[in-house]
């Protein structure tokens, strides 16, 4: 007894508190009170009533109450392995209705699904519901196929289905896991910084590749908060860069992996460049001062992409856009970005939108800024091939990724740039010694 | 009789097993028995959500498009006088803020449809336990544009802790189930401020908004059931269950499927 009247008069002082402090409301959930209400079996008279062409006015009303009993019915049988069960379930799987099918799934999820059912599931899988793809993947996992198994993993990545696909959610409340998991499926469809324009029309959702990923100079660096939502293309990566190259204003940055390469090649040209500038030789102190700009404008391009987590989004090898530039890629908000390539598991150009804010300071389109419009870096003499292409000046550099696979990044330790710079002041520091002994002879 | 496979019953001893045991009572706790009063409160409430659910989908502007939705067919009444009352209390006010005014007038509108319309299903044994619901007075929960929470009680706002802490009979889950619905909002508006846009919505960013809600909330209920009826399972008769799942299918498929 004695702990009670403390806590009431508590709830009846935080009560009053709350009353004092309220808000306009902006979004409900209803109460209702269920005493002294019609009580009535919803599929009495409902085919003569609401089967035909004329429907009494209170049809809408019956069939949601069918169809809450039809789902709790459902749910009673969702164990039931008699084939009439496993037939009143198959039927459902062509229902409109997507809880319907849902259940249908995840009761087939449960066990070894009909020979019919694979390529139902797969293309459940490949819709645009998270709700029905998520057990459409827990079918697919169970596939003798390699590439649906690969398929339902890279799934699960974003959606486990401990979060989402057992019999009740994690937590409860505002911990509710599956809340969070509606939450996050809303974010990601929304692609807000995006405009309807400025997405590229002739694609569909591809949910399997959808990710948050985390921003290393955000606020929270280690949340993995950044909506990166995935989309599906016919159109040939040629086509779809020229699309962002028009919304972005400017031309790709170059893949992870082409900025690797052509830092490769830079730096060999460097260390081959050392015997000449040690010599004294003019013209490799020309080159050397271009290398110096390359060098610099891959920087640039490595830092835009660490901040997009590209390798950890698995596309290390897809070009990207984005509005932030090399003044601010590491400090104030991520800016929005795109990225484009061929998936190899699905075979078809894949985009990502990354939801970061749409800069105002950024001009829409038309602009140079960052690093890639200054188109005189790369134009290097001989032996830079590489660079000049990764540098994003050359020819069309979007087309560097077709027909690259998102990879997993590759394991081999390529020179990075920062020996690059060290080969670099190497080569600078032999040269000035050589040159202070010129001047002494 | 055919019963539930084991791998069921062990399944739902587990979930049981996972439940958090907090101070309000749950109505989902393991001690209890097969309740059919309770699985008949539960499936009321069940169809309040699909109701609620299927009112938002009906007046949503993507069904208006597609002309049906999830096999729903689009009927905009209630988001037609929700605009037409917007624009005559708010005349030549912009644009947006007569649609976010015109979502909050659709909330009150499909609260009263639901109020009008809802007809408590019967159930094969059991009746409505009123007491397992929140006192009379309770009118859901909301959430403001500060992105808090709140319970609505007779006209008022309410710390949703306080409220829940003061209904001690009531079953825990309704108010889990009510929160959780509102974290979807309580997400999307957190973002909003965030990035420093309006965490107003317009009407049908709000319709959609709830759809997305409705559906959690349907499933969660739904999920309550299936563990409230795995305590029944030693009296369960799939057959029975089957026949009236078949029956309801029959008329409700070729229904959803008219033009």
């Amino acid at each position: 007894m004695k702990p009670r009247t403390p806590a009431l008069l508590l709830s009846a002082s935080a009560l009053a508190l709350s009353l004092a402090l309220a808000s306009p409301a902006r979004a409900t959930t209803f109460g209702i009170d269920y005493e002294n209400r019609e009580s009535i079996d919803p599929l009495e008279g409902f085919d003569v009533d609401c089967g035909g062409t004329t429907e009494t006015e209170d049809c809408p009303e019956r069939a949601a109450a069918l169809h809450a009993e039809l789902v709790e019915n459902l749910n009673e049988l969702a164990w039931d392995d008699d084939p009439a069960t496993a037939a009143l379930f198959q039927d459902l799987l062509a229902a409109s209705d997507p809880q319907l099918k849902e259940l249908a799934l995840r009761y087939f999820a449960r066990q070894t699904p009909p020979p019919s059912l694979w390529s139902q599931a797969r293309t459940f899988f490949f819709g645009p519901d998270a709700v029905i793809a998520q057990p459409s993947a827990r079918i697919l996992s169970q596939s003798s196929e390699e590439i649906d198994r690969t398929l339902a993993q890279a799934y699960f990545v974003t959606r486990p289905t401990e979060e989402r696909g057992e019999d009740l959610p994690r937590g409860s409340g505002e911990t509710d896991s599956w809340a969070k998991a509606f939450a996050d499926d809303a974010t990601l469809d929304e692609v807000y910084p995006f405009t309807e324009s400025e997405r590229f029309p002739d694609a569909a959702r591809l949910l399997m590749i959808d990710r948050f990923s985390r921003d290393p100079f955000g606020a929270d660096p280690l949340a993995a908060t950044v909506a990166v939502t995935g989309f599906v293309s016919d159109a040939s990566v040629d086509e779809v860069s020229a699309h962002f190259t028009s919304v972005f204003g400017r031309k790709p940055y170059p893949s992870v992996q082409a900025t690797r390469d052509a830092q490769q090649a830079l730096t060999d040209e460097l260390l081959s460049l050392q015997q000449r500038l040690a010599s004294g030789d003019a013209a490799a102190g020309e080159r050397f001062k271009e290398l110096t700009a390359e060098l610099e404008s891959l920087q640039a391009a490595q830092i835009l992409a660490a901040r997009l987590d590209l390798e950890g989004l698995g596309c290390s090898e897809h070009a990207f856009w984005t509005q932030a530039t090399l003044a601010n890629a590491t400090k104030g908000p991520l800016q929005r970005a795109v990225v484009v390539g061929t998936d190899a598991t699905v075979g078809r150009t894949v985009i990502r939108y990354i939801s970061g804010v749409a800069s105002a300071d950024v001009p829409a389109s038309g602009g140079s800024g960052g690093v890639t419009g200054s188109g005189g870096r790369s134009n290097s003499r001989g032996g830079t091939g590489a660079a000049g292409a990764a540098a994003g000046t050359a020819g069309a550099p979007g087309s560097e990724s077709s027909g690259c696979g998102c990879a997993v990044p590759r394991s081999g330790s390529r020179p990075t740039l920062l020996w690059a710079f060290a080969a670099l002041a190497l080569a600078m520091k032999r040269r000035r010694s050589h040159s202070r002994r010129s001047r002494g002879w | 009789m055919k019963r539930y496979p084991i791998s069921a019953l062990l399944l739902g001893i587990s979930l049981f097993a996972a439940l958090p045991a907090d101070g309000a009572m749950r109505c989902l706790s393991s001690d209890n028995p097969c309740d059919p009063d309770k699985i008949c409160s539960f499936k009321a409430s069940l169809a309040v959500k699909v109701l609620a659910y299927q009112a938002f989908l009906r007046n949503s502007q993507i069904t208006k498009r597609d002309g049906k939705r999830d096999g729903i067919r689009y009927n905009g009444t209630l988001r037609g006088a929700a605009l037409a009352e917007a624009l005559d209390k708010f005349p030549g006010k912009d644009p947006d803020v007569q649609s976010a005014e015109a979502g909050q007038i659709l909330e009150d509108k499909v609260s009263a449809y639901i109020d009008e319309k809802f007809k408590v299903p019967k159930c094969k044994t059991g009746s409505v336990q009123y007491n397992l619901f929140p006192r009379k007075g309770y009118q859901g929960m909301s959430t403001d544009e500060d992105c808090k929470v709140h319970v609505e009680f007779n006209g008022s706002q309410v710390d949703p802790d306080a409220f829940e802490a003061s209904e001690p009979n009531a079953c825990k889950e309704f108010f889990d189930r009510e929160r959780a619905h509102e974290v979807m909002h309580q997400r999307r508006c957190d973002a909003a401020k965030k990035a420093g846009t309006t965490a107003s919505l317009g009407i049908d960013a709000l319709i959609e908004e709830e759809i997305r809600a409705y559906r959690h909330s349907v499933l969660l209920t739904v999920a309550y059931l299936r563990l409230l009826k795995l305590q029944c399972s030693a009296k369960a008769t799939p057959k029975e269950t089957r026949a009236r799942a078949r029956a309801i299918q029959d008329m409700l498929v070729p229904y959803l499927g008219k033009k």
